[in-house]
């Protein structure tokens, strides 16, 4: 029942992708706009699809329909109900079926969003490419990763998901905004190919899909920070980086998003970058692909791992024709493409994130490197290295310091051209901010060239940053606070308190082992200090349930109780460490129970980092920057003049020409 | 604000930066063993792990370099010499950080290659953007635009 419901599922939608290719592209073709317009009625057609082979695996979870193989290989009998709902985006197929689902509600928002202009050849090839993306997923589900495999033999409970996916909540949470945040690029990238398609290369495209790339990019922050957040807190080590590949994956896509993001206003305001910026959109949406690919496909492991699965040879080639597509197009549009202006100065705004634009590329280059370097060095070399977290650290941290003093640069230049007097006008007291940072910082203890620079460098950004901000409010009240630049600021502001959460848990973390007892004997106290935080053993717990065996060790931290523990899940073989963290603004205090405890003592391991709180904070903040950035705020429409007339202009001036800047602008 | 004293801010800005930073570098204490052993034992990759280094991980074999670690630096080796040590007894693989020479030499060249060409290139565009003539304007220009402001007195409000 719920395998057929699925499977029929994934056939309207497969059927909702091939019409609605067919259709459109004889509706462009022939010039009729009906047949254009019915992209509307396929797009739900997918989404109907999507949401019916959803429900049915949802279905099967919650009735514990083990005939389905993907329930008998990851759903149990015992899990509770929220982890059980999320075990359909724990593995493979199911994450396949939700990318799917939430591509089908984007290809939907597209079609309702533009229904009036969905004869408009730009929206239409657009349409067409989601519907290709759709059909590619909807392909992967059909055959490869069939998520409504159906087993001869049903065994009566299966294992459940990996242990470590489901003993906490926000396991629940992180891949829905990720997925998100990887479908989301797929609007911008479809109308980039529209417009590369029609010729259409003006700045239309851009502004109209600028607050999709924006939502997308959104959700790709929020997901990679709660993906840190819980590793912060399952893993026990004290990390919620660990330049794992699966994480190198998600990252990328996010940093071309974020240099497209910054260059796209340069070809808003001045219609440069334009290869760049295309360039840069179909890089991020590939980058989401090769990202599933490498983490999916096995090839991270071995290179001889990648030859089993099929749908690792899918995914590489749907990245290579993205590529292959994008290189031939913006080949063939290449005279189109020309800037109609220069830059006039790399001293000005434009400059600065054209060079942030580098910096996000080496970024993104290093990363890719570096993840997939030991598969090459495997495959050419027959060399088998490890590339960890040392040289991603290394390889990193000058780049967030040149990125760190471009956000402390950029936001006070001028479009065009500066001239050192302004320059040193407007970065005088953001320097003095950056200065009064770095005096606190030395002032509470903190040594090393390396943390210092970047707080000082933080400082002198979110000097640069609340200047912006005050001068908007000053002028404009409230309103000083939305539109794309001040709401910028404001993610500026929390990628800030990131980077110093970064750079001081990095450096000032404390660790130490400690075996405790009960009643305190030498060699085992019952209490210790660990950088002024007092933590008493208080004894330990056992937990029975169907789901897991917990066996808890009661401390106290400054008063008040934490129970980290040791988990046994039935299908697991080890023991997953349940760690507890105490979190005030200025640090955080890890407890993660080493060795089972038993008469009266246990082996515990105190992990004492400064600031990392401000780690969600930023992030948290980040969330609301892009939001205000999002929200319509005095804009500038493309026929208002830029500049203040010139008296002597000429006798083209006609007198009802009224040039005075626009206020309020028309959302 | 004068020109004299926003150069005096500024003066006094870099000395009190520079002077926080050699404060914040000079007075740092001696590296301690275990700060040692720490720095170590992230460079080392857990055995029987994919990607984790010895210090996030609590596996048996993990326990063992560490062990490993804090002997030889009991016995006064220094950090090069452990950690050729560990690649003699684990395997190469197990440093986290890719050997400098051969074939994975190219790790660390690559980027710097890049790094380079990126700057070079950006030199280079700079100096082609020079200012160019200031376009001239056509008749057909001047029309467009006395259109769009047309258009723009009928129909305000329908921006995005």
């Amino acid at each position: 029942m719920n395998a057929a419901l699925g499977t029929g599922g994934v056939i309207i939608g497969l059927t909702g992708a091939i019409g609605g290719i067919i259709t459109v592209l004889m509706g462009i073709g022939s010039k009729r706009p009906h047949l254009m317009a019915m992209a509307r009625t396929y797009a739900f057609m997918i989404l109907g699809g999507g949401v019916l082979a959803f429900a049915a695996m949802e279905r099967a979870l919650i009735t514990r329909d083990f005939s389905l193989e993907y329930v008998a290989t990851h759903g149990s009998s015992a899990t509770p109900a929220l982890y059980n709902f999320a075990t359909l985006w724990g593995a493979l197929e199911g994450s396949i079926l939700l990318w799917s689902l939430v591509l089908g509600l984007f290809t939907v928002a597209v079609a309702l969003k533009f229904r009036d202009r969905l004869d408009d050849p730009l929206v239409a090839w657009a349409m067409v490419v989601m519907f290709v993306v759709c059909l590619f997923f909807f392909v992967l589900m059909a055959w490869p990763a069939d998520p409504f495999k159906v087993l001869s033999v049903v065994p009566s409970d299966g294992p459940g998901p990996n242990p470590l996916l489901q003993n906490h909540p926000l396991m629940a949470f992180h891949p829905p905004m990720l997925y998100l945040g990887y479908v989301g690029f797929t609007v911008p990238f479809a109308f980039a190919i529209a417009a590369l398609i029609t010729g259409r290369l003006g700045e239309g495209w851009l502004v109209e899909t600028r607050r999709w790339t924006l939502f997308a990019w959104t959700f790709l922050t929020i997901g990679i920070i709660l993906g840190a957040w819980w590793s912060h807190e399952v893993l026990g080590w004290g990390g919620y980086w660990g330049w794992d590949p699966v994480e190198n994956a998600s990252l990328l896509p996010w940093i071309t998003g974020t240099a497209y993001i910054h260059s796209v206003m340069v070809q808003e305001r001045r219609g440069m970058l334009r290869v760049w910026n295309l360039s840069l959109l179909c890089a991020t949406f590939a980058l989401t692909i090769l990202g599933t690919f490498l983490t999916r496909s096995g090839v991270l492991d071995s290179v001889h791992a990648f030859s089993d699965s099929s749908i690792g040879w899918l995914l590489l080639s749907f990245f290579g024709v993205i590529v292959a597509v994008t290189v031939v197009l913006v080949g063939w549009r290449g005279d189109r493409l020309r800037a109609p202006a220069r830059i006039d100065s790399p001293a000005s705004r434009e400059g600065a994130f054209l060079l942030n634009n580098i910096v996000f590329a080496a970024f993104a280059f290093v990363i890719l490197l570096g993840t997939v370097f030991p598969l090459i060095s495997e495959a050419l070399a027959d060399d088998r290295v490890t590339v960890g977290v040392p040289y991603f650290e290394r390889m990193s941290m000058p780049i967030g310091m040149v990125l760190l003093f471009l956000m402390a640069v950029a936001p006070v230049l001028p479009w065009r051209k500066a001239s050192m007097e302004t320059l040193a006008t407007r970065l005088i007291w953001p320097g003095w901010v950056g200065a009064g940072a770095l005096a606190f910082a030395i002032l509470t203890g903190a040594r090393g060239f390396a943390p210092l620079l970047a707080f000082f460098l933080a400082g002198f950004a979110a000097g640069a940053a609340l200047r912006q901000l005050v001068l908007a409010t000053r002028r404009q009240g409230w309103r000083g606070l939305v539109g794309r630049t001040n709401g910028g600021m404001i993610v500026h502001l929390g990628v800030l308190m990131i980077a110093v959460a970064l750079a001081a848990s990095g450096a000032y973390q404390i660790e130490r082992d400690a075996r405790m007892c009960v009643e305190a004997e030498t060699g085992c106290p019952s209490t210790i200090t660990v950088q002024g935080h007092e933590i008493t053993y208080v004894g330990s717990s056992e937990n029975v349930t169907a789901q897991k065996t917990e066996i808890g060790a009661t401390f106290l931290v400054d008063g008040k109780e934490y129970t980290p523990a040791l988990q046994l899940f039935p299908n697991g073989s080890q023991t997953i460490g349940k760690p507890t963290v105490k979190n005030t603004l200025s640090s955080s205090v890890m407890l993660s129970v080493t060795d089972p405890p038993g008469d009266g003592t246990v082996a515990v391991k105190v992990i004492v980092q400064p600031l990392i709180v401000w780690l969600w904070i930023g992030g948290a903040v980040m969330a609301i920057g892009s939001l205000m950035a999002a929200f319509p705020g005095r804009r500038r429409r493309p026929i208002d003049p830029v500049s203040a007339p010139i008296p002597a202009a000429g006798p083209v001036r006609r007198p009802d020409e009224d040039q005075r800047e626009p206020v309020g602008a028309s959302t | 604000m004068t020109r004299g004293r926003r150069r005096g801010l500024w003066i006094a800005l870099a000395v009190i930066v520079v002077g926080l930073l050699a404060v914040g570098v000079l007075d740092q204490g001696e590296r301690t063993d275990a700060q040692r052993a720490r720095d170590l034992e992230e460079q080392v990759r857990c055995p029987q792990c994919r990607s984790q280094s010895v210090a996030q991980s609590e596996t048996p074999s993990a326990k063992g370099v560490k062990t490993v670690i804090r002997d030889q630096i009991a016995a006064g080796r220094s950090d090069e010499e452990i950690l050729d040590y560990i690649a003699s007894a684990y395997g190469r693989e197990v440093l986290l950080d890719p050997p400098g020479s051969g074939f994975s030499g190219l790790v660390w060249a690559l980027p710097a290659v890049v790094a380079i060409v990126a700057v070079a290139g950006l030199v280079v565009r700079f100096r082609d953007w020079r200012p160019g003539p200031s376009a001239v304007v056509s008749g057909e220009d001047r029309e467009l635009v006395a259109g769009a402001l047309a258009s723009r007195q009928q129909g305000e409000g329908d921006g995005d």
